[in-house]
């Protein structure tokens, strides 16, 4: 073989080797950079290959890769990561309702609640409805923002941020909340709205509460989702010792347990965020919290959202069976429907879970196999995905409902008069439809809420929540005022159905950009 | 006289050559006051320098890990901040930003074109097409220009609302888009050069990421001067553009290579790898032409330089020194024959070869030691290295770095490097100082440092490096031999002092 010829031969053997390293090359400084890691040098490129110098031998191999002399082996695409199934998704989705699933549990057979017993009197009813409310109301926001950002650095495996962010926003929020007892019990003092052993039942549970929804939220971070269930559990367990065994009353056996729960669920949040060290170089805190405010308003509207039909209800005496003495009353036979009702949330918590689930996993790999010239391919992808996720969770909520009406009758045959009382009852019987509705349609809303949060167009969910709330109020207000208290429900009825509506209308419209949308959700 | 000094993921923030490289510059030129602007690839990272007195200030510019630029701008106040963020409204993204967004991926695309469709052609028809320099300026003329503008808009407008509004996606879809569909017809890549919905998205991420620097309002100084021909030099691109101030460049490796190695691994994702060569390309180029001075740490790295367009006339090497008082040849501890590395576990430093060799010679020598001096950058590879490690059945020392390098070279007879990418590495100039005869692979500017007092060999041959090896370990009086005049020529080319008046005698120059 001449020396020519043999040149070639190398040359090839060697174009062969760097294709196989890195596939197509863009150009011959790709090659020539991989020329040199391989050992070669202009001298190498000289004697062995009768070139001037890597760069040369380089744009010589990709003349070889043009002329199809050399064809890079076709890459092999990863194996598809399987994906959980929907019962692993749906479970994930139902530990989120498993607190309230043991609550509800716990009081009809027990008679205990971690908040409430059955056997308080209406007027300490009140004030722990209230305190509940208002906890859950005021935190959402907090609790939100934590999430948010906390997450945002476990993401990017930065655990000693996330743990400062969370313990900075647990702190703000632990004072913020605590902090407005302060003008609450002032305004007490000068309006006298309450009585003060109400207005200090109510302002336990709202603090105690609070602190535990601040802890829930660090929980979330950390991605131990059964330590929700756990806390409840064990809470709800001291609850029932300190009632049963000890003797204690309702209110100081509540006070034990949500002790109990909120101490251990801070130890679980603290250990699961990881050791303490520290946060090296963390971003501002004006900016921090202006980025994060979106948020915050969103959590505080869509919790405001999800009670104001009670608020409604319980701050009118149209209809009412009983005398209200205050402005704030609470009604056993509004509360029962609609805790019946909750049936539903429970039920679907978990179908709402594995579409999101769904969709987040899906979205790369449809991206990756559609060239830039098929968008409008992608958003048909969406509208057919969404399409079909909104008729699942339609007909799943038919189910829920049938199943929730199911559990009704099951409650009904509980040997307990004061259920047996408020039961069968039109006002529960009205809320419980209402409510079961309600409940469907938000569902079905906050499926769509959490695609769009997903995809972080957070500001569109929080207008949206805004107009339902509006709608919610103003409906609720009316026909509580117009008819009857029970009525309130229909408030939450309507503002559930403008949420699903509003947001069917964003959803789709994300959906028209999709391609767009994901990039800028980062 | 103030310098703006740019660095991307070394000094202060990072270990290695280049932020050693740093802090002995400043150190040693008290009366240059420095601003530090320094990119960090994330910004909750603790300082491994601390600054000089002469350092007024630090910039820094974190270009990951951040949700908003204005989470780390820490000069302007948050109302500011708010405000230009309601100032930002679509008519003003669409009048004023997009035509510099346009004119920005037109130069990044058109000197891409040049680069990979020109010698393309030109090898497959033999004729003398345009080489990538030939039309470079007019394309990193127009980059520049389009820096200077996005950046003067970043000045009143948000970065955030801008980039990620629906405008700017649609423009930099179209434009790729287009640009996919005309590399198709003649890249070997074909249809894999039009982008996918994946592609798009990722590279307007990156871009997002890349071109936060433009948030920096970096102070007027009398000369900037980057350690890189990279992002860290758009800053020094605009100041020359807006106030005429010169700039020094210097290049320890060479950036543009480097990312042509890293990406070489995305071999799948062929459009996105593509795009951010052009992008890194386009920006190094730039770079190149701005430059009043490009002052490599050697000659190897000019062949990159030129190729991509630097004139020749514009590059002063000017090699990387030691101090010669503090790296001095130490007795050295009793004991068997002792081969030393001072570097990291990483890929480039090919630590794999080191092993090899090390086995090679122990079967002729197996009195020898060899040890390893240098943290672990990749665990991945390290595994893999303690993994052949135990597979050779060789007994070498590694894994852990050392707070005295001097004693470490005092500690060998013989310093061995085995890297496969090189700058001037100060490991080499540091043990000839040391006096020890060293043996290294012939990469980068290690032959500029060896030629004449130690043996360069290729690189990944371990039979050659075992050859090497066992000829100095054999050979007392020529171990003794390369020491001293490896030493001498520390003391006459390589000394910190010449280094440093070297890069004073500059900024005067151009100041």
């Amino acid at each position: 073989m001449s020396a020519a010829a043999m040149e070639i031969e190398s040359l090839h053997t060697l174009a062969h080797d760097v294709v196989d390293r890195i596939g197509t090359p863009r150009d011959h400084f790709e090659i020539t950079a991989q020329l040199e890691v391989m050992g070669l040098r202009d001298t190498d490129a000289r004697t062995l290959y009768g070139r001037r110098d890597l760069f040369e031998l380089g744009r010589a191999i990709e003349g070889l890769v043009q002329q199809g002399a050399v064809v890079p082996q076709a890459d092999l695409e990863d194996p598809p990561k399987k994906q959980p199934s929907f019962i692993v998704h749906y479970a994930r989705g139902s530990m989120f309702a498993i607190p309230m699933l043991l609550q509800a549990a716990a009081i009809l057979t027990c008679g205990y609640g971690l908040w409430g017993a059955l056997d308080v009197d209406v007027r300490t009813g009140t004030a722990i409805a209230l305190g509940f409310i208002t906890s859950y109301v005021i935190s959402g926001g907090f609790v939100q923002s934590i999430v948010r950002r906390g997450l945002f650095y476990v993401y990017q495996q930065e655990p000693a941020l996330a743990r400062w962010v969370v313990l900075r926003g647990w702190w703000l929020g632990a004072r913020v909340t605590l902090g407005l007892l302060v003008p609450a019990l002032v305004f007490n003092a000068l309006y006298r709205l309450l009585p003060w052993d109400l207005f200090l039942i109510a302002a336990l549970y709202y603090a105690a509460l609070s602190l535990l929804w601040l802890n829930w939220s660090m929980i979330y971070i950390a991605a131990s989702r059964m330590w929700l269930a756990i806390t409840t559990a064990i809470g709800l367990g001291a609850v029932i010792v300190a009632a049963r065994v000890l003797g204690w009353p309702a209110i100081a056996a509540n006070a034990a347990g949500l002790a109990v729960a909120a101490i251990i669920s801070f130890a679980a949040g603290l250990r699961a965020l990881g050791p303490r060290s520290r946060a090296i170089n963390p971003p501002r805190l004006t900016v921090l919290v202006y980025s994060t405010s979106r948020y915050f308003l969103y959590g505080l509207l869509y919790n405001l959202f999800v009670f104001l039909d009670r608020i409604t209800a319980w701050t009118t005496r149209t209809g009412r069976e009983d005398f209200p003495p205050y402005s704030f009353w609470l009604s056993a036979r509004y509360e029962l429907g609609l805790d019946l009702a909750l049936v539903v949330v429970i039920l679907l918590a978990g179908v709402v879970e594995a579409s999101i689930q769904t969709f987040s996993s899906a979205l790369v790999p449809v991206e990756k196999s559609l060239p830039s010239t098929e968008r409008a391919r992608f958003s048909a992808w969406f509208r057919a995905f969404y399409n079909r996720r909104v008729a699942v969770l339609a007909v799943c909520a038919v189910v829920a409902v049938a199943i929730a009406r199911a559990l009704v009758s099951a409650v009904a045959k509980v040997p307990n008069a004061q259920i047996q009382a408020s039961l069968h009852t039109r006002t529960a019987t009205f809320a419980f439809w209402a409510g079961a509705a309600g409940y469907a349609l938000l569902m079905l809303a906050l499926q769509n809420l959490l695609l769009l949060l997903t995809l972080s167009r957070v500001e569109t969910a929080a207008r949206a929540v805004a107009i339902a709330l509006a709608v919610n109020a103003v409906a609720g207000f009316v026909a509580s005022r117009a008819f009857h208290y029970s009525m309130a429900s229909l408030g939450l009825v309507a503002g559930a159905a403008a949420l699903f509506a509003i947001t069917w209308r964003d959803v789709r419209r994300c959906g028209d950009a999709l391609d767009y949308h994901y990039f800028a959700a980062f | 006289m103030n310098v703006l000094l740019t660095t991307e993921g070394t000094y202060p923030f990072s270990g290695g050559g280049v932020s050693t490289w740093c802090d002995t510059l400043i150190r040693n030129t008290p009366e240059v006051r420095y601003t530090l602007l320094p990119l960090m690839m994330n910004p909750h990272v603790e300082l491994q320098y601390a600054p000089p007195p002469n350092v007024r200030r630090v910039l820094e510019v974190p270009m990951w890990g951040i949700e908003e630029p204005a989470e780390f701008i820490s000069d302007i106040p948050f109302a500011s901040l708010y405000e230009r963020k309601q100032r930002t409204p679509v008519a003003a993204i669409e009048s004023e930003f997009l035509p510099a967004f346009h004119a920005f991926l037109d130069a990044v695309l058109d000197c891409d074109g040049l680069s990979a469709l020109g010698s393309r052609l030109s090898e497959s028809t033999g004729q003398e097409m345009p080489r990538a320099e030939s039309r470079e300026p007019r394309a990193s003329d127009a980059l520049g220009m389009s820096l200077l503008r996005m950046e003067d808009y970043f000045r009143e407008r948000d970065y955030g609302t801008t980039m990620k509004s629906r405008l700017v996606w649609d423009a930099f879809a179209a434009r790729l888009e287009a640009y996919g569909r005309e590399l198709a017809q003649t890249h070997p890549a074909g249809e894999r050069c039009i982008p996918s919905l994946f592609d798009l998205t990722e590279c307007l991420r990156w871009l997002w990421h890349f071109l936060v620097v433009l948030n920096v309002r970096a102070p007027r100084v009398a000369v900037t001067h980057t350690t890189a021909a990279a992002f860290c030099g758009i800053p020094c691109i605009t100041a020359k553009l807006r106030h005429g101030t010169p700039m020094v460049l210097t290049e320890h490796g060479v950036y543009l290579r480097e990312q042509n190695l890293f990406l070489s691994r995305f071999r799948r994702l062929f459009f996105a790898k593509h795009f951010l060569l052009s992008l890194i390309t386009a920006v190094s180029r730039a770079n190149y032409r701005f430059a009043d001075v490009v002052a490599p740490v050697c000659h190897y790295n000019t062949r990159w330089e030129v190729a991509h367009g630097a004139p020749r006339e514009k590059i002063e090497v000017i090699y990387n020194g030691v101090d010669p008082d503090r790296f001095t040849p130490g007795p050295r501890p009793d004991g068997p024959p002792h081969v030393v590395a001072t570097a990291r576990i990483d890929r480039l430093k090919d630590t794999e070869t080191f092993l090899r060799v090390a086995a090679r010679v122990r079967e002729t020598h197996p009195s020898v030691r060899f040890t390893i001096f240098g943290a672990v950058t990749d665990e991945k590879y390290y595994a893999e290295c303690v993994a052949l490690r135990r597979q050779l059945g060789v007994d070498v020392a590694m894994g852990t770095a050392t707070d005295d390098v001097v004693d470490a070279y005092r500690r060998a007879d013989i310093v061995l490097l085995t890297s496969i990418s090189e700058a001037f590495p100060f490991s080499v100039i540091e043990a000839m100082a040391c006096g020890r005869a060293v043996v290294a692979s012939d990469v980068g500017g290690v032959r500029e440092a060896l030629d004449g007092c130690g043996i360069v060999v290729r690189p990944r041959d371990v039979e050659q490096f075992a050859a090497a090896l066992r000829r100095l370990l054999d050979d007392g009086p020529l171990r003794a031999k390369f020491a001293a005049r490896a030493r001498a020529k520390v003391i006459e080319q390589f000394r910190v002092d010449n280094s440093v008046a070297a890069y004073l005698d500059l900024y005067r120059r151009l100041a």
